[in-house]
């Protein structure tokens, strides 16, 4: 899916302008890593992406779809394609880890064909081989709560495989989580994105990681683009420039 | 300014002319109160020896009619938990539709909390006096009032839990491009499900007290057993029918209690 965002503004009803004027293109399977200190309009890119905050100016386009007109059964059709994994509670922490799984094809199937209870045996096959994927395959059974923050994003990487999404995106997917688990979880992330031909939109904070996982590299600032370049082509000044008061 | 010289905040600031006038207004009706029940040594005195003289001809219980008296019980019981379950199952819309995050539309969302707040505010035996005029003398108007206190109270509480839950879960599936429904009933309920319970089962425990009051006013159940004895004076029998009573609604409390603790 290619997605292309225009001149994206995005102002909350409180006053705030969290996002001033977007423009970036993301080819299928491209991967881009964003940056920028707290509070510059990260998330709220992330959720105008996703159809859970109307942007307030400008327009984005998946494929030829545009995500700004659509209402109702056409946006969950389009958001079933996108994965998203968050920084934390993703999951609803008082079911099984397989129904979390399971819930990965509700945006599908509805509510009755993904509850543990009612759904085919095929689709729990289908859950357990993502939850092995993941490496969790043991743990289909024990309540989601009871995982470590680390169990608790892979849980949500298997449930967006379950999804079958094209774009995945994710918001500090690592932020909770300890420097050893945040590479297991990022490389897990990279891996299943690249074996599928998944695009992916990362957002990160640790500089470690970024050196480490971004190929492109966008740097946000007070809800601008300050750049947009080749990971390896990026100085190091211009990403201190983005955090400097 | 070093830190010695700073000033504490004070211990108390004057409180408000409205306080004041609140204060005023309170005690002027508690001591108006006081005077309206009529209380002096000598009532209070003569109203300890009436309470020696009913126990006094209250004891030993008359077990004669014990079987009665319990199939009374049972019924008493019955028309507790279902009037609970009738009254849970309706609260859940209710509550959906009264919580900020679950509702359809804000005017529905002020209905739905008038009706559940006009639910509670009427007490359950005038529910009970409007439905035994409604579908006569019998247990059926005391299971009808049961549910309509159950729904003004599990409605209000089941609508404060289901807005206390975290809204990360549910926009996480809204991003998966589940309907609305899927996320209520995959990411709110589920969360609100043990608190659910046992806000059910202290209704329980409370529906069985007021059921048996209920049958005060012919709603169906022991308490017309309890004003009938009373009110032939035969206070051994009002015993046992007292006793029947404590017995169960202690033993739906240890075990509704018991319950609560191995699901919370
Ligand atoms: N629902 C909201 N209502 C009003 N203002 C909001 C809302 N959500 C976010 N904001 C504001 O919008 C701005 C951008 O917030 P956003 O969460 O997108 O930042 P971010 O880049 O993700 O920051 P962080 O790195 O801390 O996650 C901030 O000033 C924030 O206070
Ligand atoms: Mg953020």
């Amino acid at each position: 899916m290619e997605i292309r965002v225009e001149q994206l503004g995005k102002i909350y009803p409180d006053g705030t302008r969290a996002i001033d004027g977007i423009s970036f293109k993301l080819s299928p399977g491209e991967q881009v890593t964003l940056i920028g200190p707290n509070g510059c309009g990260k998330s709220t890119l992330m959720k105008c992406l996703i159809g859970l905050e109307p942007p307030t100016a400008g327009a984005i386009r998946m494929d030829a779809l545009d995500l700004t007109a659509l209402r109702g059964r056409a946006l969950r059709r389009l958001r079933a394609r996108i994965g998203c994994v968050f920084q934390q509670m993703n999951l609803v922490p008082n079911l099984s880890v397989i129904q979390n799984v399971l819930f990965g094809a509700m945006g599908r199937l509805g509510y009755w064909r993904t509850l543990d209870l009612t759904a085919s045996a095929a689709l729990r096959a289908q859950a357990m081989s993502a939850l092995e994927r993941v490496g969790l395959a043991d743990l289909g059974g024990r309540r989601t709560s009871h995982l470590s923050g680390g169990q608790q994003q892979r849980v949500a990487i298997a449930r967006m495989l379950m999804q079958d999404a094209r774009v995945v995106i994710a918001d500090e997917p690592v932020a909770s989580l300890d420097p050893r688990a945040a590479a297991e979880v990022m490389d897990l992330l990279c891996e299943i994105v690249e074996e599928r031909g998944m695009s992916l939109i990362c957002i990160l904070h640790q500089m470690d990681l970024v050196a480490r996982y971004a190929r492109r590299l966008v740097g946000m600032r007070a809800g601008r683009i300050e750049f947009d370049l080749p990971a390896d082509q990026c100085p190091g000044e211009r990403i201190e420039a983005l955090y400097r008061s | 300014m070093s830190v010695a010289e700073r000033q504490p905040p004070p211990r108390w600031q004057r409180p408000s002319l409205s306080v004041w006038l609140l204060a005023v207004v309170f005690i002027a009706f508690f001591l108006h109160g006081l005077h309206g029940a009529e209380v002096s040594p000598e009532r209070l005195g003569q109203g300890a020896v009436n309470v020696g003289l009913f126990l006094a001809e209250s004891f030993p219980p008359d077990l004669s009619r014990l079987s009665v008296i319990g199939r009374a019980m049972l019924e008493t019981f019955q028309m507790a938990l279902v009037g609970v379950v009738f009254g849970v199952i309706a609260s859940i819309p209710f509550a959906l539709l009264s919580a900020r995050n679950t509702t359809l539309h804000p005017g529905l969302r002020w209905l739905a909390k008038m009706l559940v707040a006009v639910f509670r505010t009427i007490p359950d035996l005038v529910w009970a006096l409007i439905f035994v005029v409604a579908v006569g003398l019998g247990p059926l108007a005391g299971i009808l009032a049961i549910m309509m206190d159950t729904i003004g109270f599990c409605g209000r509480f089941f609508a404060e839990r289901i807005e206390e839950t975290d809204p990360r879960p549910a926009q996480a599936l809204s991003a998966t491009g589940c309907s609305r429904f899927a996320v209520v009933f995959g990411a709110i309920v589920p969360e609100c499900l043990p608190s659910f319970i046992g806000t059910s089962l202290y209704s329980v425990e409370k529906a069985v007290r007021s059921a048996v009051v209920l049958g005060l006013v012919g709603a169906g159940g022991i308490g017309v057993e309890l004003s009938a004895a009373m009110n032939l004076f035969q206070y051994d029998q009002a015993l046992t029918v007292i006793l029947t009573i404590l017995v169960v609604v202690i033993a739906v409390e240890q075990l509704s209690g018991w319950i609560r603790g191995r699901i919370l």
